[in-house]
């Protein structure tokens, strides 16, 4: 028996990462000031660097190709998204065309306009996107229920989240079953549509039923006995130092917000 | 000590015709070892979810009739409370997985933390149970990677490691393997040492014979024959109630139609060897 | 004209090595049953016969042909496999919808989806259940359902993995009818058991199967009677066989009758 594992229960979880050993609380809280700084600045000046922390961070973390697979893809979105809301109405004035797709004319000053609010965009999401991938939700929860949550809220949070994980691993069922049975479920994306649709219907109807087992099996497991709860798994409750990192980021953001309005104020007084 | 008395009781799922359940009466005793035999469709598993409180609390359906769980209506049980006292392993082990622990150790401790046993108890409960189950090599596997009598014996482990007064285990054997079953009905006799009240559903009869105290045989929702082990697998009735009879006995019986009858007609192996080595000792005679 | 495995290992997704250099051949017309202990590999192997698990090394070739670059689905068509859980193959919601799911999608006439669902049915004994949503069937009769909804294909090979969990008396006695009657019908069956009984009463080739291999190929006799073999793959005489052994009598008896006939 691995008496390591076993013996891991038997103190605080560690990663033995300064950034993921850090209180889900501590994280969710430095996360949200940060996201808000960058509502607040709307500069790429700030935003871009700040994508690029997150990076470094979740590289530090070990957890870079989860975060950029997913931010990667979130980039490339808001990227052309953007630009496309950018370049209309661009189409007089002093405008450098770029290149043509399908007819549609791309200019150079709608990349260099959309700048600041893709770097909001993607500053605001990915922090929060940072913080999901290094945060066990089990252990948010966990947090939570420390705070006074209650183990039944707790519960349908972790369980709602478990259900899109759950969702994904039925709709795999259901293809590789119409698999053994010959029908063509890979290939180019007509022949996947066409295999993927009717099992639709099924899929979420599958889902209601599994809730239910689900709230049965839990059932079994004495979830909603009236009692006091163990932890088997139990995390560091925050550090003093840990509290003063939390506060530091919001007095930052609060830096951010005196930084925006100084001129406004400056002008207002004159 | 857990004691059922069934009265009179009738059950009929929700959006369906036929009865689950028909006029069933009967009495669980404290600290005896039951196992529950017939035919499919016959209403074991119904049973069990009655007696576990799923039925009606989860199960609507239409119910008559009494069924009194240590002297407590089973309507007027709260499920949570149940659940400490009552451990109900499933008939089907794919559905008893939460699916939300990330390791088999993790999974089988789940029960006990929602009891609030210490942790130092969890841990050594958890490993115990481990051990006797043999998935000692598992537990820092997710549990959905694993085959399925793994998830049978992963399902099974977690259910009596909570350690509850009284245990309903339907067929907990279905997906092992010969050995495994052993084990499982080893670990139930155990338990029985330690005075619980165990239900098994089972169809694996040579074993039922080795280890239960009583018998019930279901047939199409109601009770056709019950009383003890000896009593009650022996008679080639049974079979026509749909159950299966031991292997022995069927030997047994054949042994007779040949002209060759042993004394008693054997039920286990020990039985059945011990008949025929006094047969062959008599006819040396 | 079989399947045939060649020195073929399996790695699923996270690193776990579940088969190691496997190679067995299933021949055209055979009824095969493989048993052995739990989590040695029985149903990564099998998987691995219809495309669903491909080997990482090794070959695996269905009549004549390897499987190497096919798609499941084109290999599915002759190698057809039930799931060991029910659950992970029903997805219709009347028990009708899903047997005739298959001919339905291929758009075959009418009268061929009712020969064949009526084929399939009668094989799987579940008539009364046809109306029924399979979430609402106990266990056993949900195996059924997926039985009928792969024998309604047609395919050349059938994999069963554990038919027998949860059966009762008169389960096992479909089961044993179907498997004759699809052998009959130029149908290989191939079906994985823990049940020591059905597989002496109904298979004439048993492979044991213990950690990640095949240890024995054999006859029930040859299997049942290696104690060595009994021991690795965790399997047990039929009761019949060890109440031979504990009267000391010889011959490898299995069956009721050997040993009343012996006495
Ligand atoms: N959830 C359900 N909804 C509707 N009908 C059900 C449900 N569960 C069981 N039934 C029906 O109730 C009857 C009794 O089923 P039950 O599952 O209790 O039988 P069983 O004796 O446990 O059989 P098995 O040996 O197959 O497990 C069957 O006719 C079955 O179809
Ligand atoms: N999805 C998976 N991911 C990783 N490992 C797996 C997965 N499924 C099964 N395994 C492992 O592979 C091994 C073989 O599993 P398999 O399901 O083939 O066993 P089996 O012989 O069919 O057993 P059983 O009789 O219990 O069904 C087991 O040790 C199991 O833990
Ligand atoms: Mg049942
Ligand atoms: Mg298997």
């Amino acid at each position: 028996m691995d008496t390591g594992f076993i013996n891991s229960f038997r103190e605080y979880q560690k990663a033995g990462n300064l950034w993921i050993d850090l209180n889900p609380l501590t994280k969710l809280s430095v996360c949200f000031a940060l996201a808000f700084s960058t509502l607040v600045m709307r500069d790429y000046r700030y935003g871009i660097p700040l994508c690029l922390v997150l990076c470094l961070v979740a590289a530090l973390t070990g957890k870079f190709k989860e975060f950029i697979t997913l931010f990667g893809r979130l980039c490339l979105i808001i990227i052309i998204f953007v630009t496309f809301i950018r370049q209309i109405g661009m189409r007089t004035g002093n405008v450098t065309p770029l290149i043509s797709i399908f007819g549609w004319q791309w200019y150079l000053e709608s990349f260099i306009r959309g700048w600041d609010t893709i770097s909001f965009i993607l500053g605001f999401s990915g922090t929060l996107l940072l913080f999901f991938t290094t945060t066990p939700m089990r252990d948010l929860m966990y947090a939570f229920e420390q705070k006074g949550v209650s183990h039944e809220t707790s519960f349908i949070m972790l369980a709602s989240m478990q259900n899109i994980v759950d969702l994904k691993k039925a709709s795999v069922t259901i293809l590789e079953s119409q698999k053994s049975r010959g029908i063509e479920t890979d290939g180019n994306i007509l022949v996947r549509a066409k295999a993927f649709f009717p099992t639709l219907g099924p899929l979420i109807l599958a889902a209601i039923a599994s809730t239910e087992q689900k709230a049965i099996a839990m059932d079994a497991r004495a979830f909603s006995v009236q009692r006091k709860h163990t932890f088997l798994r139990e995390l560091a409750p925050a550090t003093q130092s840990e509290k003063i990192f939390s506060m530091a980021a919001w007095v930052w953001l609060a830096g951010t917000i005196v930084y925006k309005l100084y001129p406004f104020v400056l002008k207002l007084l004159a | 000590m857990a004691k059922i008395e069934l009265k009179n009781v009738t059950y009929k799922y929700p959006f369906t015709r036929d009865f689950a359940l028909k006029d069933i009466t009967y009495t669980f005793n404290p600290g005896k070892f039951y196992g529950i035999i017939g035919e499919n469709g016959g209403g074991k598993t119904t049973l069990c979810n009655l007696i576990r409180g799923l039925i009606p609390h989860f199960y609507k359906g239409k119910l008559k009739g009494d069924a009194i769980v240590n002297g407590i209506d089973i309507r007027d049980w709260d499920l949570g409370e149940l659940s400490a006292q009552i451990g109900y392993v499933f008939e089907n082990p794919f559905t008893q997985i939460s699916g939300i622990k990330p390791t088999v150790f993790e999974e089988v401790a789940m029960g006990l933390e929602n009891l609030g046993v210490p942790k130092e108890e969890i841990i050594e409960k958890v490993m115990n149970v481990c051990k006797l189950l043999k998935i000692e090599e598992l537990i820092t596997n997710n549990p959905n990677e694993l085959s399925g009598g793994q998830r049978q014996r992963v399902a099974f482990a977690s259910i009596i490691s909570m350690d509850t007064e009284m245990l309903i285990i339907d067929e907990p054997t279905s997906q092992l393997d010969p050995e495994g079953t052993e084990d499982v009905f080893e670990i139930i006799k155990t338990l029985k040492r330690s005075d619980k009240t165990i239900l098994l559903v089972e169809h694996k009869i040579d074993m039922i014979a080795e280890y239960c105290d009583e018998i019930i045989v279901m047939k199409e929702g109601g009770i056709a024959f019950a009383g003890p082990t000896h009593e009650i697998l022996g008679n080639a009735q049974i079979m026509e109630a749909g159950a299966m009879m031991p292997q022995v006995a069927i030997f047994g019986h054949e042994m007779q139609k040949a002209g060759k009858p042993l004394a008693v007609i054997p039920i286990t192996l020990s039985e059945a060897t011990a008949q025929v080595k006094k047969r062959r000792e008599d006819n040396v005679h | 004209m079989s399947i045939e495995i060649n020195n073929a290992s399996f790695t699923y997704p996270n690193g776990y090595v579940a088969l190691e250099n496997i190679s067995v051949t299933i021949k055209d017309g055979e009824r095969v049953a493989i048993v052995g202990q739990n989590g040695a590999g029985k149903t990564t192997a099998v998987k691995m016969m219809n495309g669903l698990n491909k080997p990482s090394s090794g070959d695996v070739i269905i009549d004549g042909v390897n499987t190497k670059d096919k798609t499941t689905a084109t290999i599915a068509k002759s190698v057809g496999y039930v799931f060991q859980n029910p659950d992970d193959q029903i997805f219709n919601q009347t028990v009708r919808a899903e047997i005739e799911y298959m001919p339905r999608y291929f758009k075959f006439s009418e009268k061929e989806i009712e020969q064949r669902v009526n084929y399939a049915v009668e094989l799987a004994g579940i008539e009364k259940f046809l109306k029924i949503n399979p979430y609402d069937l106990p266990f056993p009769v949900r195996k059924f359902v997926t039985i009928a909804a792969v024998i309604v294909s047609k395919p050349k090979y059938i994999i069963l993995d554990e038919p027998t969990a949860g059966q009762d008396k008169h389960g096992l006695e479909i089961l044993s009818k179907m498997i004759d009657r699809l052998q009959k019908d130029g149908v290989t069956v191939l079906t994985i058991t823990h049940d020591m009984e059905f597989a002496v009463n109904n298979f004439h080739r048993i492979i044991a199967m213990a950690h990640k291999n095949i240890i024995a190929d054999g006859t029930p006799q040859e299997i049942f009677w290696n104690d060595k073999v009994l021991a690795e793959a965790r399997i047990k005489k039929p009761i019949i066989g060890e109440l031979a052994m504990q009267l000391a009598l010889d011959g490898n008896i299995l069956f009721c009758d050997e040993l009343v006939a012996k006495l």
